[in-house]
């Protein structure tokens, strides 16, 4: 083995503090927890689980489905399983717990995705493989584990992740949409005058710049300002004002506080130890065992969650055509907030045998948000277009081609045809193959 | 120790740039800013010159119309039964007029649905009518009773047989529908009057207090409450569904005023005309304009390929009434027999229902107000 490589693997391996893990462990549980206890108190999992009749499901993930009134059990499971993960009891178990009850949830019907709900699976998957609960836990406290040191990777791979997300949200706004028009924060902003203070100045168009570049360059600098020892107070202090500003502008939920929790990684063992030995000293082990496991087998897992983080985003060079339009490769990119879509989409449905034809009353078969994102998003449209074929034949027993009329605005561009409406949907099939009844956008967007 | 400066700077460059925001900010206020578009200027222009004087007209319509019904039961007259269908005729009218503004008091008492459900159910308002007691009369608060009520069960009970003639004769036949004729009436009277009583009364204030930009926020509520009105009431119930968009074959016997039939255009016609007016900010007297949806897009600079978004929409409510002006012969007789001058007249209310909910309601950043799920 060359000379740097041995050494850079010896540094990734060096034991080191738990204390960064355990603190991210635990703020990550008890958001989690917190997060299932609004989604259910809001009443969402009635309205976006129970009232559908219909979901769209992911590719190859259609047999994940909302399980009646079942379904309140997953999220008490997630609540269960995010605060074993915070206290570190049963760790491993709650971990795998919590990310197959989370992802199971977010599978149920993709209307809902949001790329922090994306992270948050994410983020599970990567604590089935780390010893989060080293220190400062239950397990750890019962000497359940027998190490309270870990390696730097653990804790590397971590900050890598919560870096990817915001190096890859801030290319993602380096087009000419976001850098030349402002666009779509054009769009959010100029109606927001009337937050207090600074709402006037929503008016000014300056403004929308200023927050689009402003917004692009710390999402792409922050990752390396956290890690710099030099500029980390800095760099906190500017991911506490920017979420809070994005918490402000947007309904945005939970994501604002998980990403101001996910930052604390990137603080030194050492503060966050001594945060730790005042909050939690109940939980220290009572004996201290200064080297860490090897983890071998979880080393090369979150090595290749980590990888595949680093390539997924770049799938959509495989499609060809504007990534806004068609979305093939959009999801699961950290493409945060970066377009305004909206979209128009009625189905007419012509009888093969008889020719009798009409047009399908959306909502009878979805719920108002289920109509709004598919109106927009290609997908949606086929796999609503066979569902409504699958409808007629079982319930009518007849044969139906289904054509779309459909009509999308993007980030404030005239609104334009969408979906070919002499192709019948019904002749198309779900798969990753690039989608060839769509209409041209006929328009640039440049960038990455 | 190397470190101490390095920290420094960047705790000022931290500050600093903080301290510009803020400053440039502060700047600004001192400037003043005529340019703001001031949602409660108009919010109030809707209230006082548009909504307000509909809900007005409607309370004095209905009950004029209500008054109309008490004069005919003592009379039972032709005389009077022609006033009654000429009041009824005005206070239908009238009623186009408020339905798109059933926000707010309206909603909370189900107007729209109270006062406008079709098609009605004939067959119980028949078994209703000619078997009503004065004693003993249907609760119509239940939603289960929505079909038996209203305009359209007032267009079945006053022009079903036809002829004023046999109109008479059938009340002489079956004195108690007369007393059913009365009480819808004066439920459609008594509405009229408490939605337009809480508007003055409170609920203007309210409505006009709430000038944000979240999705309870006035002008939210009432864009999507514009956008729904003119797809589903005027687009859909009035034209598309009984011209069979939705349905395999024609559905004339959906259509508004189904037994008054050479009054569903002028319905329509005025239903259509509030829509445009709204948008437009014109006043109910006509007299003048404010600030609206149109001169809101217009301040936030939405343009439709060259020309100005709001010029677009009017171009195209213009497309339009020029379909509406082809249609010669009442609704029923055209959907029956030359369909497809009345789908040429869903097709150009559809430009407009695309338009406004994709480009439109984009640029005026309206959330679905059903939908208060996260974003991201």
């Amino acid at each position: 083995m060359p000379m740097a490589i041995r050494e850079l693997y010896h540094t990734i391996n060096k034991p080191t503090e738990a204390a960064p893990l355990a603190a991210f462990r635990v703020l990550f549980g008890l958001l989690i927890a917190v997060s299932m206890i609004r989604f259910v108190a809001y009443g969402w999992v009635e309205k976006l689980y129970l009232t559908p009749t219909f979901h769209f499901t992911y590719l190859g993930l259609s047999w994940v489905k909302p399980l009646g009134p079942w379904t309140y059990i997953l999220f008490i499971l997630c609540f269960i399983s995010a605060l074993g993960l915070a206290i570190g009891y049963r760790y491993k178990l709650s971990a795998i717990s919590l990310f197959l009850s989370f992802t199971y949830i977010e599978a149920m019907d993709k209307t809902t995705y949001l790329n922090h709900y994306y992270f948050i699976s994410i983020v599970a998957l990567l604590l089935c493989f780390l010893p989060a609960n080293a220190d400062f836990s239950v397990d750890a406290n019962q000497s359940r584990v027998q190490r309270q040191y870990v390696p730097v990777w653990t804790i590397f791979s971590v900050k890598m992740f919560v870096g990817i997300v915001y190096f890859y949200a801030g290319l993602a706004k380096l087009n000419t949409d976001w850098l030349l028009e402002a666009q779509p924060l054009a769009i959010w902003l100029s109606t927001k005058t009337d937050i207090p203070i600074i709402g006037h100045l929503f008016e000014y168009t300056w403004l929308h710049y200023f927050f689009s570049w402003g917004g692009a360059l710390y999402d792409l600098s922050i990752p390396f300002l956290l890690i710099n020892k030099h500029t980390r107070n800095v760099a906190f202090l500017l991911v506490i004002a920017f979420h809070i500003m994005t918490r402000i502008l947007f309904p945005i939920g939970m994501f604002p506080w998980i990403m101001i929790a996910a930052a604390t990684v990137f603080f030194p063992s050492d503060t966050l130890k001594n945060i730790l030995t005042k909050t939690f000293k109940f939980l220290r082990p009572n004996t201290s065992i200064h080297n860490a496991s090897r983890l071998y087998f979880s080393k090369i897992l979150v090595g290749v969650i980590i990888i595949s983080q680093i390539l997924l985003p770049w799938r959509y060079l495989v499609y060809p055509g504007e990534l806004f339009w068609h979305e093939q490769g959009f999801r699961f990119s950290w493409r945060v907030m970066v377009m305004e879509k909206q979209g128009y989409t009625t189905f007419r449905v012509v009888d093969k045998n008889n020719g009798e034809n009409w047009t399908v009353k959306n909502e009878d078969f979805l719920t108002t948000f289920q109509e709004k994102q598919m109106a927009f998003q290609p997908d949606f449209i086929l796999e609503y277009a066979h569902h409504l074929a699958h409808y007629y034949k079982i319930n009518h027993n007849r044969d139906i081609a289904v054509y779309a009329d459909s009509y999308v605005s993007l980030n404030g561009r005239s609104t334009k045809p969408f979906v070919d409406p002499t192709i019948d949907l019904t002749t198309r099939s779900r798969n990753l193959k690039p989608i060839d009844w769509l209409l041209p956008f006929n328009d640039n967007i440049h960038g990455i | 120790m190397t470190n101490k400066p390095v920290l420094l700077s960047d705790y000022w460059t931290g500050a600093l740039l903080l301290g510009a925001l803020l400053f440039t900010s502060s700047c600004e206020t001192n400037e003043g800013n005529t340019d703001t578009w001031n949602r409660s200027v108009m919010l109030s222009h809707w209230a006082d010159e548009i909504i307000l004087p509909s809900w007005n007209e409607f309370n004095i319509k209905s009950t004029e119309a209500a008054h109309a019904a008490d004069t005919f039961a003592s009379k039972l007259d032709s005389t009077a039964f022609e006033i009654l269908r000429s009041k009824y005729q005005s206070a239908y009218s009238s009623w186009q007029k408020v339905s798109l503004f059933e926000i707010g008091p309206g909603e909370q008492r189900n107007i729209r649905l109270r006062c406008n459900t079709y098609p009605t159910d004939t067959a119980v308002v028949k078994g209703s009518a000619e078997s009503f007691m004065v004693n003993s009369p249907p609760n119509l608060l239940l939603p289960s009773t929505f079909i038996q009520q209203g305009f359209p069960a007032l267009d079945y009970l006053l022009f079903a047989k036809g002829s004023i003639k046999k109109q008479l004769e059938y009340y002489n036949f079956h004195p108690e529908v007369v007393g059913y004729i009365q009480l819808l009436f004066s439920n459609i009277a008594a509405l009229g009057s408490d939605v337009y009583n809480d508007w003055t009364s409170g609920y203007k204030a309210t409505f006009i207090e709430a000038d944000g930009s979240s999705a309870t926020a006035s002008v939210n509520k009432m864009a999507n409450d514009f956008i729904f009105h003119y797809e589903k009431e005027l687009r859909a119930g009035k034209v598309g569904i009984p011209a069979g968009i939705w349905s395999p074959s024609i559905l004339p016997q959906n259509l508004e005023s189904v037994y008054n039939p050479e009054f569903s255009k002028e319905l329509f016609q005025i239903s259509f005309n509030a829509h445009v007016n709204f948008f437009n900010g014109k006043s109910f007297d006509g007299l003048g304009e404010g600030p609206s949806f149109s001169g809101y897009l217009d301040h936030l600079a939405a343009m439709e390929d060259d020309m100005l978004l709001s010029d677009a929409v009017n171009q195209q409510f213009n497309e339009s009434q020029s379909a509406l002006n082809t249609i010669t012969e009442s609704f029923k007789t055209t959907v029956e027999n030359d369909v497809f001058t009345m789908l040429a007249l869903y097709d150009e209310l559809q430009r407009n229902t695309i338009r406004i909910k994709t480009n439109v309601m984009q640029i005026l950043n309206v959330k679905i107000d059903y939908v208060d799920a996260d974003g991201d």
